[in-house]
């Protein structure tokens, strides 16, 4: 039976017809196009649908393919069973840990919590050791999994980053192959990170709690701001950039106390390399990049990019010839495949590279 | 398998039993459409995707627990959007003056599609007034008639009013839409 189009309303709970208007698919718009004309009647009526499905879906805000897959995937990776079932099995513990314990998982379940985190409060901690001590049955291994179970972590895998939204209402956009993690409490109690790698903060004020990340050596306090730590151990060189507000960056030392402190402006970053340790200006647009999916190279040393790219695509990289190894690239792509990527590069640096699956071979030309 | 093909209740019992592949069929075939919907109410597509991930994580986490023998999309819809309510309220308590500006079911939208179709809809002051004329209520109402294409029961369960007065709503936004196009004659040029 053909469906019949009298009134707005008609058009208007058609899907075709809205994946038509709004460009969605273009497979239907050879049957709109003919629908018009055999039916040049009902075109005014049409036309007013279209209008307002133009007005009612506004802003065409769509969420690609590629990103959609991206979800799945952080979805897919938290439907993992719990590990409270295993973990309650090997170990004997007394009835009051574990009907905390039971309350503890069912917190977990809270939307705004993930699965992927793993927390005990102090608290739990701390009657933990106690019978630790006390049962000589339990293994270092199983006060390692404890201790590590106080953490919420979010960690991300080369190729990947993730947005979190933190308790207090922060934002930080953690780049990939970086893992933040926090205590429990955070927002309430306290507003202290840990940070490996890198992220870009947008920190809530709250003039009671400061917001600390530990990195590395550097400890970074902020009182409602933004700025990009980047801290990965690969690295030597470990940067704190400041992008609005003000913040303070401490430097670690090996013994622990803070040998140095300096005060940031908008614009300036606190870099330290090779145990020094200094204040200076940085680009702030590029240095925001990596935050919008923008790959931005700047005179950048080729072992370098080398090393960028195979965090953003979560490849392996292998390099022939050592020529390579002194080239510089500057370039910027924006959410382009790294075949794209590595053959514009080629162009300058004059080489040959071929993909297989998550390797990829470089060799001089 | 060909998920297409069941009805809601049967893929349902599949997830329940723990076939991750059903989930993610569900998944692929609401995501695009509840990210729009998201978009109507903030700007910020990180957070909706955060919604997004935590509305079906959970619903996985229920899942045994959970009975849906009619619409999952109707589950999932109304569990996203109360989160998505109740995370936009708790930030904007932190949020800057301008993220406060928007309210649910924001018009911004209207302002982009001014801007972004200024060439092809001969879009005048009247039909704007029209529109922002109508409430949050009636647009949110339309767009879930229409583009979601939930039943008058289901939204009136999800914006939490009786069938008939919502009926009566959605008349009247649309009867209002229409005039002002009528009087307008906003044919010109829509190609």
């Amino acid at each position: 039976m053909k469906k019949q189009f009298e009134n707005i309303e008609d058009f208007l709970s058609d899907s075709t017809f809205r994946d038509w208007v709004l460009h969605e698919k273009d497979v239907k718009s050879l049957y709109w196009e003919n629908w018009i004309k055999s039916n040049p009647d009902k075109v005014e009526v049409l036309e007013e649908a279209k209008a307002l499905i133009w007005i009612l879906e506004g802003n065409n805000a769509t969420l690609e393919e590629e990103e959609a897959n991206m979800l799945w995937d952080a979805i897919d990776a938290q439907l993992e069973e719990p590990r409270e079932g295993e973990s309650s099995k090997g170990i004997t513990i007394n009835s009051s840990k574990e009907s905390q314990n039971s309350r503890f998982w069912y917190f977990l379940t809270f939307p705004s919590f993930r699965i992927a985190m793993i927390l005990i409060t102090v608290f739990f901690g701390s009657i933990g050791f106690l019978l630790l001590n006390g049962n000589d049955h339990f293994s270092d291994q199983e006060i390692l999994q404890s201790e590590a179970d106080f953490w919420i972590e979010k960690v991300t895998q080369k190729g990947e980053k993730k947005r979190i939204h933190l308790p207090d209402g922060s934002k930080v956009l953690l780049n990939a192959e970086s893992t933040l993690k926090y205590l429990p409490g955070f927002g309430k109690d306290h507003r202290d990170l840990m940070l490996e790698g890198e992220a870009y903060f947008e920190v809530s004020s709250d003039t009671l709690l400061p917001f600390q990340v530990q990195s590395n050596d550097l400890q970074t306090v902020a009182l409602g701001t933004s700025f990009i730590i980047s801290a990965y151990s690969s690295h030597n060189t470990q940067e704190v950039k400041l992008l609005t507000g003000k913040v303070s960056v401490a430097h670690q030392a090996q013994n622990g106390y803070l040998s140095h402190v300096i005060y940031l402006n908008p614009g300036e970053d606190a870099m330290l390399s090779n145990h020094d340790f200094k204040k200076s200006n940085f680009d702030v647009e590029n240095a925001l990049k990596w935050t919008k999916g923008i790959l931005h190279f700047q005179e950048t040393p080729f072992m370098e990019v080398v090393e960028v790219l195979e965090r953003w695509y979560g490849v392996d990289i292998s390099v022939s010839g050592s020529r390579l190894s002194m080239s510089r690239v500057t370039g910027e792509f924006k959410r382009e495949n790294l075949e794209n990527v590595l053959k514009s590069i080629s162009y300058s640096s004059s080489f040959d590279f071929h993909i297989k699956g998550k390797k990829v071979m470089i060799s001089t030309r | 398998m060909d998920y297409k093909k069941l009805t809601d209740e049967q893929i349902w019992k599949l997830i329940s039993m723990g076939d991750r592949t059903a989930f993610g069929f569900v998944f692929k075939t609401f995501v695009k459409e509840f990210f729009k919907y998201g978009c109507k109410f903030t700007k910020d597509k990180a957070l909706i995707e955060d919604v997004i991930q935590d509305t079906f994580v959970s619903l996985w986490k229920s899942k045994e627990k959970v009975k849906i023998e009619k619409s999952i999309k109707f589950y999932l819809i109304t569990a996203f959007r109360r989160e998505l309510i109740r995370r936009i309220s708790a930030e904007r308590k932190f949020d800057t003056i301008e993220d406060c500006a928007d309210t649910y079911f924001i018009e911004h939208s209207y302002i982009d599609l001014l801007v972004q179709h200024q060439s092809s809809i001969q879009m005048n002051e009247d039909l704007t007034h029209a529109l922002s004329q109508l409430t949050a209520r009636q647009r949110e109402a339309i767009y879930l008639k229409y583009f979601v294409e939930l039943s008058y029961e289901e939204i009136a369960e999800t914006l939490d009013m009786q069938v008939p007065s919502l009926y009566n709503l959605i008349m009247k936004a649309m009867k209002a839409l229409k005039l002002s196009m009528k009087n307008e004659k906003l044919l010109v040029n829509l190609k």
